[in-house]
């Protein structure tokens, strides 16, 4: 069988099969050795000994191709030993699955067994291949192709094997990206694993006792490899958002000891938005303003995540009694988005918004709109007066929200303020704000007011938020609101009492 | 006879064409969604969606979700929707008539009582009977709307007219939504800028065959129904190569019925969802669109997130299927229909010149071209005239182009979601995509015929969906439970 080999045939299939192993040897193995050895890092050792399996099967096939092409020809010749074969390989595969030894097998024995199937099914595909004379038919069939089909059509037998061409790479990309991945994580979860316990002893060391020799060599080993610290620095850092007190603490301690300033600096002047997104939590999480007139720069940075990043980390790092100055100072629109993040960034970790009375002064009306949030979450009573400036603002968003904040101050006086600005001609949503704040107030001047204005008023939303509103200042039964003698409002009062569950 | 081969001629070069130009169509398809995949997902890497869990700065949102006849899974679906993470929100559930006991075993699993309700029905919709909320704290999210039966797009507008929140989510009783999906969805309104943001649609996938525990998706696993798994396929093409490209360009024109999101007031001001249409989903986003444009509202996006959000059991018989393709086709020629006067319209913009042009040509006209393309081929059989090469050609560059491109999407479902962990997933997708342009494409290519046929017959009926369900996986998983 294998004589009848054509020549072309055998070296197409060597060189395809060469080919691929190469391809998947070379950039999972080989080149992450050389970059590991070069950063020092000890974890290089496991992809060098995948590399030197990998090589060692390509030497394999390098000087003795000829003989186990032939070998494994026959091998798929005899179809009873290939089934044993493949029966035995499926329970050895469930054994090890069974026993968990995937977790030291899956790096790079994924690679070798990928290759394998590889091998295999190009030999199978080669037995096919000769069987039938497909290869030679095809490469007939595209010369007959070429020449037979007219004028510009003679381009479908070259689509055709460039569709060909794009599936195998197409395929090929699938199966790395799996071993990729499989790497990535063998080789983080390695990392961690060596070296968990030492950093558990140095984040919950009681009473700053001395370390143990282990901990302390585990921290000269992850300061001595950027690739260490770049895991473990990911990993504390996603631990401090849920950690707060003494522990945060020792994280920052210990990100300290290793220097990790240096890495944030690399990070933050990369040209890579994801890398300087990096450089800014650590910068911010060190607490470390050396680099805060460049990270002032990023706020206006095209890439909105970063913007985000850089407007948390601006207010983690400016003084204390006005975190929040630095707004006052942005051009651009403030997305809800934004705003959100940093009102929770202050809810979280329990911060003060300090001083924000720029905010409510600055011509940037998305700022205006977060200071009045803040002014209202955080209770800034000191600004009402400027709150009361707001009400009058341009923009109708402003003033809504303006009104709403004087609801959350509650402040009686304001409740006399409201009522004299009260006018049909406002926008609805304005009036709505009013007769809402109205009720959070709960004054009792405004009774006679909402209720004259509920007597006429026609728009449903405004008389669904005056009768609300009533209810809330003086609660009734809707019984009692009969003596109103209007069929909608006794609805209404019924509807509020009844859905209030 | 000369002249006769001259048309032959013509036919065979406007064929040509049309498959160049569908081609063509689906390589900058491909081209764009990866590249607005590549940017969501280096994105995403880098966002908590968690903050808006907490903000009562976010918007408020009502999920909607009409129900007809579901007494088996009403009530794990309506404990489903209740367990969605978001701060702000009701869920609304419309009774849409049912005949069997919906509204009986929501009131009793979840303490409802009636109450008295008035809603000014900014929107048209069939007679409500009821409102009811629970007198019990744990469900005050919920509202259970008892209506006549007016079908699924009567439904929702009851449930919009009685939703009080900014944002409507419209979703299918019956899907799957992931926990953090309406975190998600939420997230484009919070970050709109210059440009509103009106609507915001998810992926939809296919349950089937899937891990479900009470209302959530436990493991992922590929359908071992055939017709199923190519659903897989198609899904995946539909929503990562398909939708995501045309909201890189902000021409979707569709968010799937199942699982959408929109701007209330906006809903209410374009009318609600079409009665009179089967496809009610693409219609009110078309509608809503040409609002904008009419009204000169400003820049306007429709967003889409690729995120597996929204998990649905997918027909597994030829009946069943046959009828879902014959309604959507029906709803594609109705919403073209009805929006006639936006093709080529330079004052729609995008939506005018791109959009619902390319879905009039290659999506409503591709089954005429196929099958026209059939009844051609079998007289040039008839008359001696087949080039036999050309042919073998031609089908050999179109069965491995839509190999290929099928292997895109699931080449783009790896390298970003990766749902399908197990290799015997990846392997079987690869399998059924070998196989899928020789079979199950000629079915689908039959059923938007007999869609178009029953369009034109006047048919409006929404076919009945019988549905597996997931109750029987889930006793299935709680016996193992105990069994281990």
């Amino acid at each position: 069988m294998v004589a009848s080999l054509s020549t072309y045939v055998f070296i197409y299939w060597i060189a395809t099969i060469l080919a691929i192993g190469l391809q998947f040897s070379l950039v999972s193995t080989i080149g992450p050795t050389v970059v590991l050895y070069f950063q020092r890092n000890p974890q290089f050792r496991i992809y060098l000994k995948t590399t030197i399996i990998s090589l060692f099967v390509f030497g394999l096939f390098y000087f003795f191709g000829h003989k186990i092409i032939t070998a494994l020809v026959f091998l798929a010749n005899d179809y009873r030993q290939v089934t044993i074969a493949a029966i035995i390989a499926f329970f050895s595969l469930r054994y090890v699955k069974r026993n968990n030894y995937f977790d030291y097998l899956s790096a790079f024995g994924s690679i070798i067994l990928l290759l394998w199937i590889l091998v295999f099914l190009s030999i199978v595909i080669i037995h096919i291949s000769i069987h039938f004379q497909l290869v030679n038919a095809g490469v007939q069939l595209f010369k007959f192709l070429t020449e037979e089909l007219p004028g510009t059509f003679k381009m479908l037998p070259y689509l055709i094997v460039g569709s060909f061409g794009m599936i195998f790479i197409l395929l090929n990309i699938i199966n790395f990206y799996r071993i990729k991945k499989i790497i990535t994580e063998f080789i983080n979860d390695k990392v961690l694993a060596s070296s968990q316990d030492s950093i558990i002893e140095l984040i919950y060391n009681e009473n700053n006792q001395v370390l143990s020799n282990q901990a302390e060599k585990t921290l000269l080993l992850v300061k001595r490899y950027r690739f260490s610290r770049t895991i473990f620095t990911d990993e504390l850092l996603r631990m401090q958002e849920i950690i707060f007190g003494d522990i945060n603490e020792r994280i920052n301690n210990i990100l300290n000891l290793w220097d990790i300033d240096h890495d944030a600096a690399y990070y933050l002047y990369h040209s890579k938005w994801h890398y300087k997104i990096k450089g800014l939590r650590i910068y911010a999480q060190l607490e470390n303003k050396s680099e805060i007139e460049y990270i002032a720069t990023l706020m206006e940075h095209k890439n909105k995540v970063l913007q985000i990043e850089a407007q948390i980390a601006l207010a983690r790092l400016s003084d204390d009694e006005h975190p929040l100055e630095y707004l006052k100072d942005l051009h651009e629109k403030m997305t809800l988005w934004e705003q959100v993040n940093l009102i929770h960034y202050f809810t979280r970790f329990n911060k003060s918004v300090g001083d924000i009375s720029s905010l409510l002064s600055t011509t940037n009306a998305s700022v205006t709109f977060f200071g009045l949030r803040c002014a209202a979450i955080f209770n800034q009573y000191e600004h009402y007066n400027q709150i009361i400036k707001l009400t009058q603002y341009d923009d109708v968003l402003i003033q809504d929200t303006a009104y709403d904040t004087l609801a959350q101050y509650q402040e009686p006086a304001s409740a006399q303020y409201i009522l004299n600005r009260f006018k049909s001609e406002l926008p609805i949503s304005t009036r709505v704000s009013m007769i809402k704040a109205l009720g959070h107030i709960g004054n009792i001047v405004a009774l006679p007011f909402l209720k004259d204005l509920l007597l006429f008023e026609v728009e449903y939303q405004l008389s669904i938020e005056l009768f609300k509103t009533i209810i809330q200042i003086q609660p009734v039964k809707y019984e009692k609101c009969e003596s109103v003698g209007d069929m909608k409002i006794l609805l209404i009062a019924e509807y509020i009492n009844e859905s209030k569950f | 006879m000369e002249e006769l081969y001259a048309i032959f001629g013509i036919i065979d070069s406007i064929l040509f064409g049309y498959g160049i130009a569908t081609f063509i169509s689906y390589i900058i398809l491909a081209f764009l969604s990866s590249l607005a995949l590549f940017f969501y997902i280096r994105k995403n890497r880098f966002i908590d969606y968690s903050v808006i869990l907490s903000s009562d700065i976010a918007p408020s949102v009502s999920v909607i979700a009409p129900a007809y006849n579901e007494e088996k899974s009403i009530v794990d679906n309506a404990r489903s929707l209740m367990s969605l993470q978001y701060l702000n929100i009701e869920i609304i559930i419309v009774n849409d008539g049912s005949k069997d006991n919906t509204l009986q075993r929501l009131i009793d699993n979840f303490q409802l009582k009636k109450i008295v309700y008035i809603s000014n029905y900014k929107i048209e919709c069939k007679d409500i009977r009821g409102i009811y909320k629970s007198e019990n704290k744990a469900f005050q999210k919920l509202i259970v709307i008892d209506k006549e039966n007016g079908g699924k797009a009567d439904a929702l507008n009851a449930g919009i007219n009685i939703s009080s929140n900014d944002l409507i989510t419209c979703i299918d009783v019956d899907c799957i939504i992931e926990q953090d999906a309406i975190l998600k969805m939420v997230k484009p309104f919070l970050e709109e800028t210059d440009k509103r943001v009106i609507a915001s649609g998810g992926v939809v996938r296919v349950a089937n065959n899937c891990d479900v525990g009470i209302g959530r998706i436990n493991t992922v696993r590929f359908p071992n129904k055939l017709i199923a798994g190519f659903q897989v396929l198609e899904y995946l093409r539909a929503f990562i190569l398909g939708r995501m490209a045309w909201s890189r360009i902000n021409g979707l024109l569709l968010i799937s019925g199942a699982f959408g999101m929109f701007r209330k007031d906006l809903v209410i001001k374009v009318g609600g969802y079409d009665h009179n249409t089967v496809g009610e989903d693409m219609e009110l986003v078309v509608r809503m669109r040409k609002y904008m444009h009419d009204n000169n509202l400003g820049k306007y996006i429709v967003s889409f997130i690729p995120d597996p959000l929204c998990w649905t059991e997918v027909p597994e018989t030829f009946k069943v299927l046959g009828r879902q393709r014959n309604r959507w086709t029906r709803g594609t020629i109705e919403t073209l229909a009805i929006h006639k006067e936006l093709l080529f319209n330079p004052k729609y913009g995008l939506l005018g010149m791109v959009s619902y042009p390319y879905w009039l040509f290659f999506e409503w006209l591709a089954p005429y071209v196929e099958v026209f393309g059939l009844f051609y081929f079998f007289v040039l059989i008839y008359l001696h005239k087949v080039n036999w090469i050309f042919f073998f050609s031609l089908l050999g560059f179109v069965y491995t182009f839509a190999f290929m491109f099928t292997l895109f999407s699931i080449l783009f479902e790896e390298v970003t979601f990766n749902a399908y962990k197990r290799k015997l997933d990846i392997l079987k997708m690869i399998g059924l995509a070998l196989i899928e342009p020789l079979f199950y494409h000629l079915f689908i290519m039959w059923w938007a015929a007999k869609g178009n046929i029953s369009y034109f017959k006047g048919e409006k009926a929404w076919g009945k969906m019988d549905r597996t369900g997931f109750s029987t996986q889930q006793t299935k998983i709680v016996e193992s439970e105990i069994t281990l």
